[in-house]
């Protein structure tokens, strides 16, 4: 098994955590290395005059270090794994010591609890569910109260009116409004118990800065948005699953632990086909898609870690996992969480899903589109499409045989990565589309023939 | 419905708001058409967003000539060694980058091509790492720099020179043109001098006779050229003229600078008593001497006359006083020391020994400066492009004490160890781990964190200069060391870490190559 610091990068989200991590990686600094299929262990040397204990369960993987550190992974664990990815000759050990194998034993007992049990609330669940978790936990499974949803629809109809002003002022008004007036009527979208509005609010009042069309997708998005309002008004005339989306995205979510009870389990052999972490005030929000190998499907994880904590899933990029998801109820099911037991079975870093055209996919995403209005992220891994920049330096995705070509959204720098891999050779991209332009997330290229001897 | 034309309509009603706007809202004859305006333009911009995304039609692109990579010929770094690059590229240990790009290149590997872009975008703005980098770029990333306008400059400094620079270049463009002239074809470089010269300002003119200097040797035939200079009414080219024509051979200029210096210094040899250095500055500025480059004023001397003598000894090979006198170097410059000019004569000393790299002369100038006070002291890069490495690490070694250790104030041979480039002999770096610990356990403690502070220089010197070699041996000594003190140790870790990381670099040189991506 190879890990590379990208992946070890994954599992440790402090920057801080990462940087001692590998500061310690040396091995100097480390003792009675040893590892089996499934766990590697080590002890280092720290300021004290006992070596810390160190091992590392490589099935998730989980860490353990007998270091007092609240950091999770701490920098011993982190040091360990790079050390193993670097010089794994020299984990010589092959039998776990004994408080190895006194934690993996401990470990396999909580192994089934934790299928029942919800994961332990290290990382928050969701950031805007925090916002009205007190309410949601009286909702329990199904929809919710008769209290609630009143006041939300009059909030509702409130931000309708407010729509309305802001038509008839003008866009090109808004340019110059302070951020408190967008501030305010999210404020009061919070006190309605509509968190989900509130930060579309907040997004659009950041447009104005994003680029010189921010007219046109300010519009675009008001008009979604009134959509979106219309339609919560008038829920119960909804299909069963477009009420979960539209409830969903107005800021009542789905507790975890309902959908991996009541959603049906999709076992699968799971790999990690792209993985994007943005940080949001204080916490880091990570996007992790999967695909599965057997069923074909796509799936989003997300999650969020507050504080240095790790996500509660590991998940690494081109990383394998056998294990079940549980979908999250919609009209057009990607959002999933993991159910029961989730195994680890190494990096495959050659393994791609099954890639589509640039016409295949547009027809997909139409009729995704026609379940879900407001679908955000569509996943696609396009096959053969050659990185270029167009006459007007932008960055674009060309499709040879079907000579199209589609605008790509990302910073320079990843596109020039792009080009870099393809040097002019088709590319095997996945990424999301929006329904304007495709955010590349990994990339696979064909196995070239490059000299590998080691002249003298 | 024409989602485009409809989009444009809406978008000019919305800018300028419905109260304002006397446009029609487009309709959709699909929907049902609400009550007030605002909310036909809300309902209309939904749909046609919608509309939009749904039917979202990729750009027909004609088949671009697509250029396409040439196949690599040579293998990559192996994983280890992409670990390493990317810690570089991190700013790990940024002074370890060139050398580590040349050692690369050397073994004949490139870097792969998913760090091909972090390297370029790192060396892009620093110049002095454009040549390590663009040996190890490989096809790929020689076929992207062309791509990419900000890189290409990275490739410039290796690029065969092009004679269109010469004329249209910027001047740092055309003096390396020279230099790289200079080096294929001296006499071609002469010529080039000779008829663009004339043509330039005087700037120009110094800045382009200075690539002369970093050129190993000095031609006779050079000469001509410099000596036509030496008469500009430029201070600043006489200036840049003169040190080179001092060390062009068969120049005329020296034998004139010696004749004006000869009667100002007398080494007297009585039969009974010391030797002594008399020193007469000269009476009265000569107008021939400017012809020579001398200048009537030159800040690097105090005092008139002793700056036009300074000027003489700094010019003229001080080989020539010691054979004059037939007196060892050491002994001239201990009796310039107790001169009462030693102000003027070991700064105009020191001057010329850099000069001319005399090795002799600048050892014992080392030397003196290492046993007295108030002499001008050579720095340990200057002595070894004088004198070699090895001589001025024995020397240096000659004349650490039997138990050295830092103390306040400084000893004299601190400044030359605690700057003196590696790679460090086995005995320096023995030597350099005896001081840290007699500094920690002679203790001091009133001026113990001012020593901290300099023993962490100085260990953070060693990361550069120890030999990787040595790890064990100084992982041991100094790990025993954290127990009497334990204010260095960050210090000891990070140093010890360098260590190891320049031995790991040194190991991914011969590592199995990985493939791309």
């Amino acid at each position: 098994m190879i890990w590379t610091e990208e992946q070890v990068r994954a599992l440790v989200t402090d920057a801080g955590t990462l940087k001692r991590g590998l500061d310690l990686a040396m091995p100097p600094k480390w003792s009675n290395l040893g590892r089996t299929d499934t766990a590697a262990w080590g002890e280092c040397a720290g300021s004290g005059s006992k070596p810390y204990q160190v091992g590392i369960d490589l099935t998730e993987p989980a860490f353990k270090c007998s270091c007092p550190s609240r950091v999770f992974p701490c920098k011993h664990g982190a040091g360990l794994l790079l050390l193993l990815a670097r010089e794994a000759a020299r984990f010589t050990g092959n039998t776990s010591p004994p408080w190895l194998a006194e934690w993996l034993a401990k470990r396999e007992q909580n192994q089934p609890k934790k299928v029942t049990q919800a994961p332990v609330a290290k990382a928050i669940d969701d950031p805007s569910a925090s916002e009205v978790e007190e309410s949601t936990v009286q909702e329990a499974a199904s929809l919710v109260s008769e209290a609630r949803l009143q006041r939300m629809q009059r909030g509702a109809a409130e931000l309708l009116i407010w729509l309305q002003d802001l038509i008839s002022a003008g866009l090109a008004q808004t340019e110059n409004q302070p951020r408190t007036f967008w501030e305010n009527q999210a404020a009061r979208l919070v006190d309605d118990q509509l968190p989900g509005l509130a930060s579309v609010l907040r997004e659009l009042a950041t447009l104005r800065y994003a680029g010189l069309d921010w007219p046109e997708r300010l519009l675009a998005r008001l008009g979604e948005l009134y959509l979106l309002v219309r339609a919560f008004l008038r829920l119960e005339q909804l299909s069963p699953e477009l009420q979960q989306d539209v409830l969903q995205l107005v800021g009542i979510n789905s507790k975890k632990e309902d959908v991996q009870a009541q959603q049906p389990a999709v076992a699968d052999t799971w790999l990690v086909v792209g993985q994007v972490t943005k940080e949001e005030e204080r916490l880091l929000a990570r996007r992790t898609w999967l695909w599965g190998i057997g069923t074909g499907r796509y799936a989003l994880v997300l999650e969020y870690s507050f504080g240095g904590q790790a996500f509660a899933t590991a998940l690494v990029p081109a990383g394998q996992y056998v294990g079940s998801l549980a979908f999250y109820p919609s009209a057009c099911p990607l959002r999933a969480v993991t159910t029961g037991a989730w195994t680890f079975s190494g990096i495959r870093p050659r393994l791609m899903p099954a890639g589509n055209s640039i016409h295949g996919f547009l027809d997909t995403y139409t009729t995704a589109l026609s379940h879900l209005p407001w679908l955000r992220e569509w996943p696609v891994t396009l096959n053969g499409v050659i990185p270029q920049f167009d006459p007007k330096a932008q960055p674009i995705l060309f499709h040879p045989t079907e000579q199209l070509q589609l605008p790509l959204r990302c910073d320079p720098e990843l596109a020039w990565q792009l080009l870099a891999a393809s040097g002019g050779q088709p590319l095997t991209i996945f990424g999301e589309w929006n329904g304007h332009a495709f955010f590349p997330i990994m990339h696979w290229a064909a196995p070239v023939a490059a000299p590998t001897a080691i002249s003298a | 419905m024409n989602p485009h034309t409809d989009w444009q309509q809406l978008l000019r009603v919305t800018l300028l708001g419905t109260r304002q706007s006397g446009e029609g809202v487009p309709s959709l004859a699909e929907l049902p058409t609400p009550a007030s305006r605002e909310e036909q333009v809300l309902l209309a911009a939904g749909s046609l967003a919608l509309v939009r995304k749904a039917g979202f039609k990729a750009p027909v692109a004609a088949p671009s000539e697509t250029q396409l990579a040439p196949a690599e010929t040579a293998p990559t770094l192996g994983l280890k060694g992409q670990d390493a690059l990317r810690q570089l590229l991190m700013e790990r240990y940024p002074a370890l980058l060139s050398d580590y790009l040349v050692s690369v290149a050397q073994v004949g590997r490139r870097v792969p091509h998913q760090q091909l872009v972090s390297l370029l975008n790192y060396v892009r703005t620093r110049s002095e790492l454009h040549a390590p980098a663009a040996a190890v770029l490989g096809e790929r990333g020689s076929w992207l720099v062309r791509l990419n306008s900000e890189w290409q400059h990275v490739l410039a400094a290796s690029e065969v020179p092009d004679s269109a620079t010469w004329e249209t270049g910027t001047l740092s463009q055309r003096q390396t043109y020279l230099q790289t002239i200079r080096q294929q074809d001296p006499a071609q470089a002469r010529e080039l001098l000779a008829v663009a010269l004339p043509l330039e300002p005087v700037k120009t003119q110094a800045a382009l006779l200075s690539t002369l200097i970093p050129v190993p040797t000095l031609h006779a035939d050079d000469a001509p050229l410099l000596e036509h200079y030496l008469a500009s009414k430029s201070k600043e080219v006489r200036q840049t003229v003169t040190p080179l024509l001092a060390r062009t051979p068969g120049n005329t200029l020296v034998e004139r600078l010696w004749q004006y210096a000869l009667p100002c210094l007398e080494l007297k040899k009585p039969l009974l008593g010391r030797k002594k250095l008399d020193v007469t500055l000269p009476a009265a500025w000569s107008p021939a001497w400017q012809a020579d480059g001398i200048e009537q004023k030159d800040n690097r001397f105090t005092g008139e006359k002793a700056a036009w003598l300074g000027q003489f000894l700094a010019l003229i090979p001080p080989e020539r006083w010691t054979a004059h006198w037939d007196i060892s170097p050491a002994d001239l410059l201990a009796l310039a020391a107790t001169s009462e000019w030693a102000s003027l004569l070991l700064p105009a000393w020191k001057y010329a020994l850099l000069l001319h790299r005399s090795a002799a002369w600048a050892l014992a100038y080392l030397g003196l400066q290492l046993t007295h006070d108030n002499v001008p002291p050579l720095t340990s890069f200057q002595a070894i492009a004088t004198a070699s490495h090895t001589e001025v690490t024995r020397l240096l070694l000659a004349h650490l004490p039997r138990h050295p250790r830092f103390t306040q104030p400084e000893a004299r041979w601190e400044t030359l160890l605690v700057d003196l480039p590696g790679p460090w002999p086995e005995a320096l770096t023995h030597k350099a781990l005896e001081i840290i610990e007699n500094t920690l356990t002679v203790s001091n403690s009133s001026q113990q964190y001012l020593l901290i502070y300099r023993l962490t220089q100085l260990l953070r010197h060693m990361q550069l200069t120890v030999p990787p070699t040595e790890y064990a041996h100084c992982a041991k000594a100094l790990r025993n060391l954290g127990h009497v003190d334990s204010s260095i140790n960050t210090a000891t870790e990070q140093f010890l870490s360098a260590l190891y990381f320049r031995q790991q670099l040194h190991e991914t040189l011969t590592e199995l190559p990985a493939p791309d991506g």
